[in-house]
């Protein structure tokens, strides 16, 4: 392509180096590391999506500005953890308690006690007010209804071992934190042990293991498996999407010697040295208020943490706390939990 | 065309001045250039004759600047431009050069190239200087063109314009006229020779043909392996080389054995008058040119005739004495002589050049 | 004659230092910082988590997966460029100027518009269940995800870089010697199989290098299309996980494999690292094809319908789902990261065009710095999921005031595509004949002002080829992009994969993915447009 050039003047020349070079150093200058003050900077791993409306209505109240960072949770603590002593987030809003209690334990949280936080249960909380959780989510099974019927569906984690579910099941990898604090869920409650050989048997029985839930979902709305193991607000979105997709869901080991069914929450803590700690603040208080936290709740279709927050999609099966059994696990026991998860499975449950 | 007077009452002045000058581009090497001494004087027109390899771009690179000298000083008009490692940058040194491949910028007109050199000068007094250059290489026509649209010997005479266009204290020029068809090379050699004295440039003009050198040079240096074995005028090399080598390249050149005699030198075809003045009893090779002897049909002659080589304007003659050597003539282009027919070898030995006999290893 | 000299000056003796030492701590920092990570984690524990991963396994099917992409874009390539080049073909000269589009088309958009059509539940399936009135969930007409399906995507999207260094040779080569062997007997095919083939080695050793090294870097297609290789691991780990051991360690590995893919590509085709462009002989007498001439359009035409048209069509398709305002307001919402996409892009470009003078420079006209084009290609060879992770890692420490910035992310583009840089400016110089310069300076000029008067604007046209490539590969540009952003700064091809990633192909991300295509189609098409008037005119 490269040949010699007579005489003409191409418009490249001085004049385009020029503009160039400007352009750069403008963008430069404007990007956000030199804006203005009265704003917070929010790592989330939660979607961007689903926290928008929140987000919107936060900006709208308070008037602060919010710079949001979305990625998964393990992305966000390593950025937090490399950051120490000059982070440049102040909110870490997390999939689940587990990261979250690592951040704390490496002292990278900075405690705080909302006043709205009192009526979030105990077991959501961290005992010294590092982190607090936000909004729950159920670790349930949905399953597509033209392979199975209501009355073959699984009523159990561990039904799924069986042959007539032979290569029908999908998880999301570890990819996904709740893959992770299920499982952990399972230790806690049934040992270490008794969890690897279901693990085990699981994998010998063509356990499909996709990237997130979102995939696991779609599989099963498609049909391309039967059942699937996630979260209970993927089944209000798939349903959102397509009202007519032929799943439903189920809340497993209910019965009188079932363990219950796991539930999680995101958690949301102030970083150490977060440079905004006021606008931090402020943004805790707007998810825990029920006003913000119902934008939380219905725009991810999670279950309320607090009473007073109404649950949404009952009339599709949604159940909310105290509608179900829940399985006795804290999330600190959880968390303690989730570094032996991911040693111990961490090559299997790759997508 | 002669070359203009020195300035009255004065010796010339030397415009270069070489000073044992040493290169070598790696410490292990021969030396590319070795204790090189040369003076150009004003006006001159001084060629390097040499083949391949034996050093003379680098002279005129080592001149110019682009190459870096490990002894010897270099002056330019009386300046000292290098000594040794040390030295001025090529755009200050007021040498302007012409490349072999004539190095035209090809993103500017041929006025454009001609004023390229001519910084300092208002635009007013650069234009009339250009077009004076362009008058003088005879290319006012083709002011506005572009390099790529004119011919070899076009192309040549911008690149010598460009080169004088400043008024360099000394022209290099680098083999310019080896890039042309040889049908153009005459024509522009005297072209090219013209111009040069016109303007009286002080030129060092670079070379592996002989026969170029000879016309255009004032003098001639004979380089070989980065020695400078002979600097003289062209007639001096010619008829009477310094050394085999310098002997071998600028013509044809045969060697005859012969033994100094208080007589003169013996040899085969007889005896020559022993000029150079070798002791008596030294065994010597006599250097003949075809140009040198004469062959005279004649039954009883100690001389055959071995091949005709016919050239047009001459015949060369190769003709084998009873010993074995073999020599050349050159005669008149209608003097048929058979193969294998006998003659007579004579010698008409204006100059006498004789070397001391090789002794062949025991 | 005793006056003070000047010292013999040397242009710029800091330059080489200099520039190496940048080159040494963007390329070598991180690198630095993960084996420190893996270090510090201990290399037994990495030994025990790593075990159950099964990496020979991992690493057997990455090189599994490379070698049938290769073959398979080799199989396109080839025959392609021989067909434009050398065979009567028509609309060979209109098929010269769509064939290296798929270029535009970044291999993991490829493989969303692919999954759309072909994986299970897709449109091919939807198609068939209608067709044979089944279930749509009964229907599974291709095995799309795996090896199949990503070697599928990959190579049809990798083929254009094998295609544009065969045809080019093809265009160099001596069509006498074909001739000749014509002449003498020899059937074309045997022509092409004992002449043509054996010259175009270079050619093709290169592409096909070009086309493994890439496949072992890729993250996008191999994530999308559930394959699991290195680089999806370390991603996984990084993304889940707080630990640093594994994707360190692993990200090493990763980037030894493809250090030593290079090194075969070094060793292979010796010094000249970089594709001559230089005038051609007179064109060759083409080749009729007869009756093979059907056959060979079908194949020219599916595989630009393949590699370019379909995906298009399809984007376009999902797009216009949307109704048109919100088409419009969806994409006008997006501008800001169109403009961020834009800007660090032209600055990673304009950046990496400036070293690359700078070393190029050194080593056509210094003969100096060879140690840094080896530098330079370490940066091309790693992965960029491995460099963001350590570049974040060493920006963090070192230049924390650099990383809060975008400045990282122009940082990350300058390490990755230094060296398509340099072999730009590479030829550009070296096609330039040294005796302009030198004539230059015996007419007054220095090494500054020679520089900007007689070597600028001629190598101009070259320096804006390897401005626009990289801006290019910039603008694409998605692993590395992913970990480095600062909060709140996302690029197109980002936005892309947050879209498609949360909530599956869908009228949005379609419209982005197309305008991501556009806005690198486009100054593509300006090159090849300008590159051509240039040509015409001398």
């Amino acid at each position: 392509m490269t040949t010699r050039r007579h005489g003409e003047q191409r418009w490249g020349g001085r004049k385009g180096t020029g503009l160039l070079i400007g352009a750069v150093a403008a963008g430069l200058l404007l990007s956000p590391a030199f804006a203005g003050a009265s704003e917070v900077t929010l790592y989330s791993a939660r979607k961007e999506d689903l926290i928008r409306p929140a987000i919107e209505a936060f900006q709208k109240e308070t008037g602060i500005r919010v710079t949001l960072l979305t990625g998964r949770a393990g992305e966000l603590a390593r950025r937090i953890e490399l950051e120490r002593g000059k982070p440049n987030g102040d909110v870490f809003l997390g999939t689940a308690a587990g990261i979250t209690e690592l951040l704390r334990q490496k002292g990278l949280l900075e405690p705080y006690a909302s006043p709205y936080a009192r009526e979030i249960p105990e077991e959501f909380r961290a005992a010294d007010h590092a982190w607090v959780g936000i909004t729950g989510r159920v670790r349930v099974l949905i399953y597509n209804t033209n392979r199975v019927k209501p009355a073959e569906a699984p009523e159990s984690y561990f039904d799924l071992t069986a042959p007539r579910w032979k290569g029908q099941v999908a998880v999301a990898s570890l990819g996904e934190r709740t893959t992770v604090s299920w499982l952990a869920a399972l230790m806690a409650l049934k040992g270490e042990a008794a969890t690897r050989q279901y693990v085990d048997a699981l994998r010998a029985n063509g356990l499909k293991v996709l990237k997130n839930n979102t995939e696991v979902r779609n599989a099963v709305a498609r049909g391309e498996v039967a059942v699937g193991i996630t979260n209970h607000y993927y089944y209000m979105l798939q349903l959102q999407e397509d009202p007519r997709s032929p799943i439903a869901i189920v809340y497993p080991d209910q019965g009188p010697t079932g363990m219950g069914t796991p539930v999680f929450s995101i958690t949301a803590a102030i970083i150490k040295g977060a440079p905004h700690q006021t606008e931090a603040r402020a943004l805790i208080d707007f998810l825990l208020k029920p006003a913000g936290n119902r934008l939380l709740v219905e725009g991810e279709f999670e279950i309320p943490l607090l009473p007073r927050v109404a649950v949404v999609g009952a009339d599709r099966g949604i159940r909310g706390l105290g509608q179900f059994k829940k399985a006795p696990v804290t999330q600190v026991q959880l968390a303690e939990l989730e570094p032996t998860v991911e040693r111990l499975f961490g090559s299997i449950f790759l997508p | 065309m002669s070359r203009p007077a020195p300035k009255a009452g004065g010796e010339p002045v030397s415009i270069i001045r070489l000073d044992h000058v040493t290169k070598r581009y790696r410490p292990e090497d021969l030396p590319a250039v070795d204790r090189l001494t040369l003076e150009v004087e004003h006006g001159e027109i001084l060629v390097l004759l040499g083949p391949s390899g034996c050093g003379k771009t680098t002279t005129l690179r080592l001149i110019a600047g682009f190459e870096r000298a490990d002894a010897g000083k270099i002056e330019i008009a009386g300046t000292l431009v290098a000594d040794g490692p040390w030295g001025l940058p090529p755009e200050q040194r007021g040498a302007g050069m012409v490349f072999q491949d004539y190095a035209l910028f090809p993103h500017l007109t041929v006025e454009a190239n001609i004023g390229f050199g001519l910084l300092g000068l208002e635009p007013k007094a650069r234009a009339e200087r250009v077009q004076e250059v362009l008058a003088l290489v005879g290319l006012e026509r083709l002011a506005g063109r572009f390099p790529h649209e004119l011919s070899g010997g076009q192309q040549q005479r911008v690149a010598l314009g460009r080169a004088l266009a400043p008024r360099p204290a000394v022209l290099l020029l680098d083999e310019p006229l080896s890039n042309l068809d040889a049908d153009m090379r005459a024509q522009v050699r005297q072209d090219l020779h013209m111009i040069l004295r016109q303007t009286g440039s002080t030129t060092l003009f670079v070379t592996h043909d002989q026969e170029e050198a000879f016309m255009i040079a004032d003098r001639v240096g004979v380089l070989n392996g980065g020695h400078l074995e002979q600097l003289d005028r062209p007639e001096e090399i010619y008829h009477l080389p310094a050394t085999r080598f310098v002997a071998h390249f600028v013509g044809k050149a045969d060697f005859l054995p012969g033994t100094v005699t208080e007589e003169g030198i013996v040899t085969e075809i007889g005896i020559l008058p022993n000029r150079p003045g070798f002791p008596v009893g030294t065994k010597v090779e006599v250097m003949i040119r075809p140009d040198d002897i004469d062959l005279i049909p004649d039954v009883e002659g100690n001389a055959i005739v071995v091949s005709r080589q016919f050239r047009g304007a001459d015949n060369l003659f190769s003709v084998s004495l009873p010993s074995g050597t073999m020599l050349h003539s050159n005669q008149a282009s209608t003097l048929y002589l058979e193969p294998r027919s006998r003659v007579r070898v004579v010698a008409l030995p204006t100059h006498i050049v004789a070397f001391p006999a090789i002794t062949p290893w025991i | 004659m005793a006056l003070a000299l000047p010292l013999w000056r040397r242009s710029r003796p800091l330059l080489a230092p200099a520039v190496g030492a940048v080159v040494a701590l963007l390329v070598l920092g991180p690198l630095v910082f993960l084996a420190w990570m893996g270090v510090r984690e201990g290399a037994g524990e990495f030994l025990l988590r790593v075990g159950p991963l099964g990496l020979p396994t991992v690493i057997g099917r990455t090189f599994l997966l490379a070698v049938g992409t290769t073959v398979f874009a080799l199989a396109l390539a080839v025959p392609l460029a021989w067909l434009v080049a050398r065979s009567d073909l028509p609309g060979r000269r209109l098929l010269r100027w769509l064939a290296p589009l798929p270029l535009t088309i970044p291999p993991y958009i490829g493989a969303i518009v692919y999954q759309i059509l072909l994986a299970p539940g897709g449109t091919l399936d939807l198609t068939v269940a209608r067709l044979r009135s089944l279930p749509a969930h009964q229907v599974s007409v291709v095995p799309f995800y795996g090896l199949t399906g990503a070697g599928w995507v990959l190579g049809l999207f990798t083929f254009p870089y094998i295609y544009l260094l065969v045809e080019a040779a093809l265009e160099r080569a001596n069509p006498a010697l074909v001739e000749v062997a014509r002449g003498a007997g020899l059937t074309p095919w045997q022509a092409f199989r004992r002449v043509t083939l054996p010259l175009l080695r270079p050619a093709v050793l290169s592409g096909i290098l070009m086309v493994f090294l890439y496949v072992w870097a890729d993250f996008g297609v191999v994530s999308l299309l559930r394959v699991r290789t290195l680089t999806t691991i370390i991603y996984d780990y990084v993304q889940g996980t707080l630990d640093w051991g594994v994707p360190a360690g692993l990200s090493l590995i990763l980037t030894g494999i493809t250090l030593l893919v290079l090194a075969l590509q070094r060793h292979l085709l010796g010094r000249a690292g970089y594709v001559q462009i230089g005038s051609g002989a007179r064109p060759p007498r083409p080749v009729p094809l007869g009756r093979a001439r059907l056959p060979a359009l079908v194949f020219a035409v599916l595989t630009l319908t393949a590699a370019f048209l379909l995906p298009v069509a399809v984007l376009a398709v999902q797009a216009a789902r949307m109704r048109p305002a919100a088409l419009a307001a969806f994409l006008w919402a997006q501008t800001p990261y169109f403009l961020n996409s834009l800007w660090t892009a032209a600055g990673g470009a304009t950046a990496a065009l400036l070293l690359a003078l700078s070393i190029a420079w050194l080593q056509e006209r210094r003969g100096r710095g060879f140690g840094l084009s080896t530098l330079c290609q370490v940066g091309y060879a790693i992965p960029g999921t491995v460099l963001g992770l350590g570049m974040v890692g060493f920006f963090s420490g070192i230049f924390p005031w650099l990383y809060a910035t975008a400045g990282v992310v122009m940082a990350g583009y300058l390490v990755l595509f230094l060296t398509p840089a340099l072999q730009a400016v590479k030829a550009a110089l070296a096609q330039l004949p040294v005796s302009l310069e030198d004539a230059a300076r015996t007419l007054g000029r220095g090494g500054l002002a020679t520089f900007r008067e007689v070597t600028f604007p001629l190598i101009r046209p070259g320096l804006l080829g390897g401005w626009l490539l990289a801006f290019i590969l910039c603008m694409r540009e998605l692993a590395a992009t992913l970990i480095l952003r600062p909060p709140g700064f996302d690029t197109l091809p980002v936005r892309v994969w947050i879209q498609t990633m949360d909530v599956g192909p869908e009228p949005g991300a379609a419209a982005l993915a197309l305008a991501l295509v556009a806005s690198i189609a486009l100054p593509w098409l300006g090159i090849l447009l300008a590159g051509r008037r240039l040509i015409a005119m001398t």
